[in-house]
């Protein structure tokens, strides 16, 4: 899975600097944004809370990348990213609350 | 005397100790099939293997009129042929069963103490396919739903008597499934429990929730939003990803525990699998 990241990444990379040569900040900021959201996804999954479009989400952003659209590409990112952060605390505070659910 | 329990309870939890102590499976059911009991004062104990059915008398009424003529009879007839065709080795899924696989769906799921997982009905047709030298079905629809159903529909009457064995893994397969009904998952926060034990009666939308007693005595289902027959595990996979959460492997261990601990919970109540539902 690391491989296959790296390779969307490199070539998110070509195709968007052959778009965008001056703006290799932007292009840095995302894949290293895509890479963090992506670890967390996975984070979440391992903790059994990933949520349902999360995948779907970074799809579509590589995607904007690839296309040269940056800004949508990052605003996908972070609601990915948003979402998975969300997704582990939901598991951590599962963890405490289910029980108390419990009929009894 | 307030301040000293909110003491004692913030003690305990800094503590590391959960303050609910794990019930034994048999308090949980007792406790579960009271809480609908209470709460369908009208629905006897033994109706609540229709479902929804046994608490919306309006679905109730088109119900019936389905079963004149069900729609999972088709299947029936594709499981039964499947059932009784011969494997390449000339043996059949009546070979892999006790009884020759008639009127056996009693018996499942249970806790495997040599594999030391939760086998359910599909996973041991495919159990079967594999020893045979078959390749193993899809667990979601299609054959292995028919085959299913008509071992159900071989069982219809039989008792929901789950054993949980006196193996700390079978406890843990128990608690586990327990845990995954309790606990709320995806976007939308919910868990099983949210919709099936405190919202049974209520709406979402124009569906009314069903209560989780009685919930897996009638699998596979035709649904006639799917328009076919599906297994149990496609439900939970459908609900799940209604709550905005990824869904879980069909037949993985998450999804075999929470049937492992549902079927418990439904003990002495009846298969009448296969069923039919909107």
């Amino acid at each position: 899975m690391k491989n296959i990241i790296l390779m969307i990444v490199a070539t998110v990379a070509l195709a968007v600097g052959a778009v965008a040569t001056s703006d290799q900040i932007s292009i840095e900021q995302f894949n290293t944004a895509l890479i963090e959201a992506n670890d967390l996804r996975k984070k979440a999954g391992e903790l059994a809370h990933e949520w349902r479009d999360t995948a779907k989400l970074l799809k579509s952003a590589q995607a904007a990348a690839e296309e040269g659209d940056l800004e949508k590409a990052m605003k996908l990112v972070a609601e990915a990213k948003f979402q998975s952060e969300a997704a582990v605390n939901q598991a951590e505070r599962e963890q405490r609350l289910w029980e108390g659910r419990v009929v009894r | 005397m307030k301040r000293c329990m909110l003491s004692l309870l913030a003690a305990v939890l800094m503590a590391g100790i959960s303050p609910f102590a794990p019930a034994a499976p048999e308090e949980d059911r007792v406790a579960f099939e009271n809480y609908f009991l209470t709460k369908f004062p009208d629905t006897p104990k033994e109706d609540f293997i229709n479902g929804i059915y046994s608490i919306d008398p309006v679905a109730r009424d088109q119900w019936i009129d389905l079963e004149e003529f069900p729609p999972y009879e088709l299947a029936l007839e594709l499981g039964q042929t499947l059932f009784e065709t011969p494997f390449a080795n000339g043996k059949t899924y009546g070979d892999c069963f006790e009884n020759g696989g008639i009127g056996v769906r009693q018996n499942y799921p249970y806790f495997d103490t040599e594999l030391g997982q939760v086998v359910t009905m599909e996973l041991a047709i495919n159990q079967c396919r594999e020893s045979n030298g078959e390749k193993p079905l899809k667990y979601k629809s299609g054959p292995i739903a028919a085959i299913s159903a008509y071992m159900a529909f071989t069982s219809r009457g039989k008792t929901i008597n789950v054993v949980i064995p006196d193996d700390p893994r079978a406890i843990a397969a128990y608690d586990e499934g327990k845990q995954f009904y309790y606990t709320k998952r995806g976007q939308l926060n919910f868990s099983c429990s949210d919709c099936h034990i405190g919202g049974s009666g209520g709406f979402i939308r124009t569906e009314m929730l069903s209560p989780s007693l009685g919930h897996i005595s009638h699998w596979p289902v035709y649904r006639l939003k799917w328009g076919a027959i599906g297994t149990l595990h496609r439900r939970f996979s459908g609900c799940n990803q209604q709550v905005r959460a990824k869904a879980f492997k069909p037949q993985g261990q998450e999804y075999r525990n929470l049937e492992y601990f549902l079927s418990y919970m439904s003990n002495g109540l009846i298969f009448n699998g296969p069923g039919v539902r909107r």
